[in-house]
Parts: structure tokens; sequence; C-alpha cells
């Protein structure tokens, strides 16, 4: 019983980085439209970021944001060079120049830092009290890293749902053209959106160096997750990657404990398919 | 009569020697992958800058004497990245073969790479030294153009179960292996020589490469409760697989980590204090080799904390280089013979082959001690004496 607690504990916390990833995913799509694969970069680059300035000294609670902060504002000069003009072509040809532009930048963005971090792999390590309650334990760097994870997601929640420009974000989500009619400014938002959903997804990178590891190459498997993650619900959803992306975690982290944990990944992904597919025939119907 | 006789000598001899100093080549060449990108980039990523470092300090004494040519050719290396992959791995011994035809290779680094890029050795007869590549199963193949510097994955560990042995405190080890080539070629070695050594296996747990979350291991751990917790994987592994034992507030009487490199170190902080891993070499004063690797490992910029099998590749060049100079020429079947007949002494200790190709060179158990590493065991050979049991972390 004890393992299984301890099992559901850490797939919340593997879920949690899935949700947050994910919730920057389904915010760029559902404004954007086409298909954004740099979004596994932004994580890596968070991680790195985080490690970096770790590092140097920084503590752990400026250097996650700090690194969120700059991801965000990189995110924001590639929309404005590259991706508003990739996104900007006729609706026919969008999600073949999207996937292409941004699988290109994906592959730099990739080999940039695998070329300027001087480690392959990065990882930190912040060591806090053992919480024993019973059979069951924890660790309070876990406990205070599942709530900062939780808040993350009630602030995106929060911002979009009870601020004017959520609203007018939502609107344009929900139809662009309507909401560019009633003078939403939908190519500024989009520009916004993409540097706001980058940070997220840093944000997910800084906990993710912190729980696990990070390295180079990471951002692409990542990506794929969260777009099946995103699935799950339409583009734009935030409650959606929220349950996917927990189920998810928790789905691995159960099928951890079969064998050697091999299939893990792969059956939790299955599953999740299994679900995409069952909504979208309960959709139809 | 006399005369033309002593003329067509001396013309004779000069032919000779004019088409023996003709046919001397212009370079040794000498080819090998690093993993500079991928999952073994932890572990060797700027080795490449140890192999131009060898290459230039042997070339500035002129190169490796070769005796049929009367003359010190040249060495030139040539190295791929190979991504930490097989299939590329391959590719490129088989680039290295046929294309820049060289006349000996040294091996990738990791059984799994070694296992594919021998392949390409053996197919086109050129001389395979593998560097860090021990599990057994690379050995059985009967293959002719391979020998490896150090010794098989089972007794990698040796020198610690030694150690263990002779302290006499411990009862039961518990397992933690990845599911790779040399880690479970170490562990099938560690589990019969920690029996040997008087100890009850207690539990093992074999996990894919990529397992991320160990809960259900650290809770089976917990309630086995080993004096000895051995972690036989690859540095990413081994890093996971720590941060959430540490988490969970496991603590043996001492952790062993095979592979507890200066990644290892600086990302556990100082909660890698006390945890024994296995190390080659630390850089000490000597004699001209010692000092000759000290001189690699400066000019090629390697930490051996950071990168603790860099003296594993500063062995293989050493072997290398008297091999192709006992041989004498770049006949690669001359140099192939020369090579398995080979012994001699390195700073690792004294270096030969095995009939199946496999080395002698082995580690030591090293712990790391505020923030250093320390050779523990055996006694002529420590830098210090093991603290033990490890403290508990606070």
């Amino acid at each position: 019983m004890e393992t299984t607690l301890q099992l559901v504990l850490a797939g919340i916390l593997q879920g949690g980085v899935y949700a947050l990833a994910a919730i920057g995913l389904s915010l760029s799509l559902g404004l954007m439209g086409g298909v954004n694969l740099t979004h596994g970069e932004w994580v890596m680059l968070g991680a790195l970021g985080t490690w970096l300035l770790a590092k140097t000294g920084a503590p752990l609670l400026l250097a996650i944001p700090a690194s969120c902060a700059a991801v965000g504002v990189l995110a924001f000069m590639v929309y404005a060079l590259v991706i508003k003009r990739a996104f900007s072509v006729p609706q026919d040809m969008l999600t073949r120049t999207s996937l292409l532009a941004t699988l290109g930048l994906a592959f730099l963005i990739q080999e940039s830092a695998a070329f300027a971090a001087d480690q392959p792999l990065w990882s930190l390590f912040a060591p806090g009290a053992v919480l024993r309650l019973g059979p069951f334990r924890v660790s309070s760097v876990r406990i205070v890293m599942a709530a900062l994870l939780a808040l993350s997601c009630v602030a995106v929640w929060i911002a979009l749902n009870r601020s004017d420009w959520g609203r007018a974000a939502r609107a344009a989500i929900a139809d662009r053209g309507m909401a560019a009619l009633m003078g939403v400014p939908v190519r500024g938002l989009q520009g916004v959106i993409f540097a706001l959903s980058s940070a997220l997804a840093a944000l997910a990178g800084g906990f993710s160096v912190l729980l696990f590891s990070a390295w180079p190459r990471m951002g692409l498997p990542l990506a794929i997750k969260c777009l099946f993650i995103v699935m799950l619900g339409r583009a734009g959803s935030v409650r959606a990657p929220i349950i996917g992306g927990l189920f998810m975690g928790l789905t691995e982290s159960l099928f951890s404990a079969l064998g050697d944990g091999r299939w893990a990944g792969p059956a939790s992904l299955s599953i999740l398919l299994i679900a995409v597919a069952l909504k979208e025939r309960v959709a139809r119907s | 009569m006399t005369k033309i006789l002593a003329v067509s000598a001396v013309l004779l001899f000069l032919l000779t020697a004019s088409s023996a100093l003709s046919a001397a080549p212009t370079e040794i060449r000498i080819g090998a992958t690093v993993s500079e990108t991928g999952k073994f980039a932890t572990e060797v990523g700027p080795f490449s800058r140890l192999f131009t470092a060898w290459a230039e300090l042997i070339n500035a004494k002129g190169g490796l004497r070769l005796k049929k040519y009367g003359a010190s050719v040249p060495v030139k290396t040539i190295v791929y990245d190979d991504q930490s992959q097989e299939a590329a791995t391959r590719r490129l011994y088989e680039r290295l073969a046929v294309k820049d035809r060289v006349d000996f290779m040294f091996g990738p680094y990791s059984s799994p790479l070694t296992f594919s890029a021998s392949v390409a050795a053996e197919n086109r007869d050129i001389p395979f030294l593998a560097i860090c590549a021990n599990s057994p199963k690379i050995y059985s193949r009967g293959f002719q153009w391979l020998a490896c510097v150090i010794d098989e994955a089972p007794r990698y560990t040796y020198r610690y179960w030694e150690m263990v042995k002779a302290r006499g405190s411990d009862a039961t080890v518990g397992f933690v292996v990845e599911d790779t080539l040399h880690p479970l070629g170490v562990y099938q070695g560690a589990r019969v020589l920690a029996r040997e050594a008087g100890l009850t296996e207690v539990s093992a747990h074999i996990l894919a490469p990529d397992t991320q979350d160990f809960t259900p291991v650290l809770a089976a751990l917990e309630k086995a409760k080993p004096d000895i917790i051995f972690v036989s994987a690859n540095i990413p592994f081994s890093i996971a697989f720590m941060k959430q034992a540490l988490e969970y507030g496991l603590s043996p009487k001492e952790w062993h980590v095979i592979h507890h490199s200066g990644v290892f170190r600086d990302t556990l902080g100082a909660m890698a204090d006390s945890i024994v891993g296995q190390i080659y070499w630390t850089p000490r004063a000597g004699d001209d080799m010692s000092r000759f690797w000290v001189q690699i490992l400066e000019r090629a910029n390697v930490d051996t904390a950071m990168y603790p099998w860099a003296p594993a590749y500063l062995a293989a060049f050493q072997v290398a280089q008297q091999a192709i100079e006992n041989a004498g020429s770049l006949d690669k079947a001359e140099i192939m013979k020369s090579l398995k007949a080979l012994r001699t002494r390195t700073p690792l200790g004294e270096a030969w082959f095995k009939e199946n190709g496999s080395g002698a060179v082995n580690t030591y158990p090293a712990q790391i001690q505020g923030g250093n590493y320390v050779i523990v065991w055996p006694p002529e050979m420590a830098d210090g004496k093991p603290v033990y049991p490890a403290p508990v972390p606070k």
C-alpha cells in the first residue's frame, strides 16, 4: 500500500511537469493553429538556464523564474523573426509550413544548446528533510515542488479567466476572426501567448532538472508527448492538459513498478492515444 | 674485377637503402570515435582532445620509431563523433577502414558501441584496441583482430570486494543494475565476488536504462536494509537513482556506485561524500610515463576527476605505441601479433592480453572525500583510508 502511495506521489510530480509544459503548448496551438515542435526545446532551455544559474550559486527560487523570463524573451524574438512569418501562410499550407519551420528551429536550438553547454547532462539536487508519516515517506523538497507546480497551473488558469487580457486571449482562441472584428489585437496577442507558453515550458524544464535530469536532445520526444496530451481536449484548453499530464505521469509511475519499467512510457502513451481516439469518436457521434 | 665488385656492392646497397627509405610511410594513420554527443558524452565528451594531445606530443619527438624503414614516422589521428549510437559507430568505423585507410584503430567508449565497431576491424584485418569496453560478450566471438586494455567486466570491482572481505563488517548487499552490457557484466561478476567475500545478496533490481522513477526499488531496499547498496550503472542512470534514493532517506553502511564521475559528484554536491566507486588512477608523481600522462592530460585540458576513464585511454596509447614500435612496421598482422604478445608496465599496473583479447588493467575502489577522489584499496595504491560506515546525511 505504501509503495502505491509513493508511486502516486511520484506520478503526480511527473504529471505536473507534463501538465505545465502541455498547458503552454495548448495555448500556443489554440491561438496560432499549425504545429509547434519547438515547444520541447523551451523546456530544455528552461532546464539549461536553471542549471547554469544554479551553478553560479543563484538560489533555486530565483534561478527557475529568471530562466523562465529569459526563455520567454528569447521565444518572443524567435516569434518575431521566424514563427510569425511561418504561421502567416494560407490555411491550406499552415500545417506543412509550421511543421517544417518549427522542426528546423527545434534542431537549431538543440544543437546550439549542446554546443553552448559544457556538460551534456544537467541535473540539480536539492537535499531536504525527509518527512515520515508511518510507512510513507517523502522529501520536503518534493512537497514544495508539487505545491509550486499546482500553484503555477492555478496562476495560469486565473490569468486566463479573471484578467481582461486573458479573456481577450480566450476569445481569440475560440474564434480569431470574430475576436479581431471585436477589436482584439490578435497578432500582438499571438506573440505574447507564444512567449508565455514558452516561459511555461521553461518552468516545466526548471522543475524537471530538479526532479530528474535534462539534456540537449530531450525536447522533441517531450514535444510529441505534449501534443498527445493536448489532443485529449481542444487546443487552447487549460483543463485538458492538466488532466492529460497528470494521467500520463500517474500511469508512467504505476507502470514503472511492473517488470523493469521499460514499458512504462509506451504503455501510458498507448492508453492516452486510446483515450484520444475514444474522445474523437464520442465527439463525432 | 675487385673494383667492379666493390662498385656493384655499393650500388646494390644504395639501391636497397633508397628503396627501403622510399617505402617509409609518411604517417601512421590511427582512427577512433569518441562520444562527443549523446548519452556517453558525460563520460568521455572531450576525449578527442586526448587523442590530439597524445599525437602532438609523440610527433614533437619525431613520431613512432619503425625499424623496418629506419625512421620515425609521425602519427595522424582521425577521430569522429559517434553520437553514442551503435549505428553511427558502425558506419564511422567502416569509413575509417575503407575511406581513411587507417593502420590501427582505438575502440569507442562502452561495450555496446565496441561490440558494433570491432566488426569493421575484424572484417578488414585491422588491429583494433578496445579501451573502455569490457563486456565478456565482446570477447567471446573469437575475433582475431581485437584486443582490449582493460580486464573483463565481471572482475571490474574485484579489488572493492577484497576490501570488503578484509574489513569483515558487512553481511548483506542489495544490487541496482542498469540493463545495459557493461553494468550487467559488472553485476554478474560482483554478485559472485560478494558471495566469495561472505555477503548475502538480499535484493537485485535490473532496470531499463531510461528509468526515471525508482520508487518501487527504493521501497524494496528500505525493507531489505542491505549493508551495502551497489549501483551498477552508467552516469545518467546513477545520478537519477541516487537523487531519489537520497531524497527518500536511504542510508546503508556504504554506497557503491561503479561510475561516480565528476558530473555525478558535482550534481550531488556534499551528498556525494563517502560514496565509493571505481577509478583507474589519480594523477601522481611517478615514473617517466606518469609524467608523460600528466603532460597529455594538461595539454588536452582533461581533468581525471571529471572524467575518470581518461587514464584507461592513456594506457591504451602507451600499449598501442609500444605494440607498433615493437612490430617495427605498418604490417597489420605484425602489429596485431606484437600487440597480443605485449607485456608492459603502465602507471595503472601491468598490461597484457588473454587468449580471447581481453586485457588485465583494472580499477581501484575510490571514495569521494571532501569532493576529492581518494583511492582506498589496496594499501600499496591507497591515497587515504575509507570513511566507513558512511555518515547518515543530515
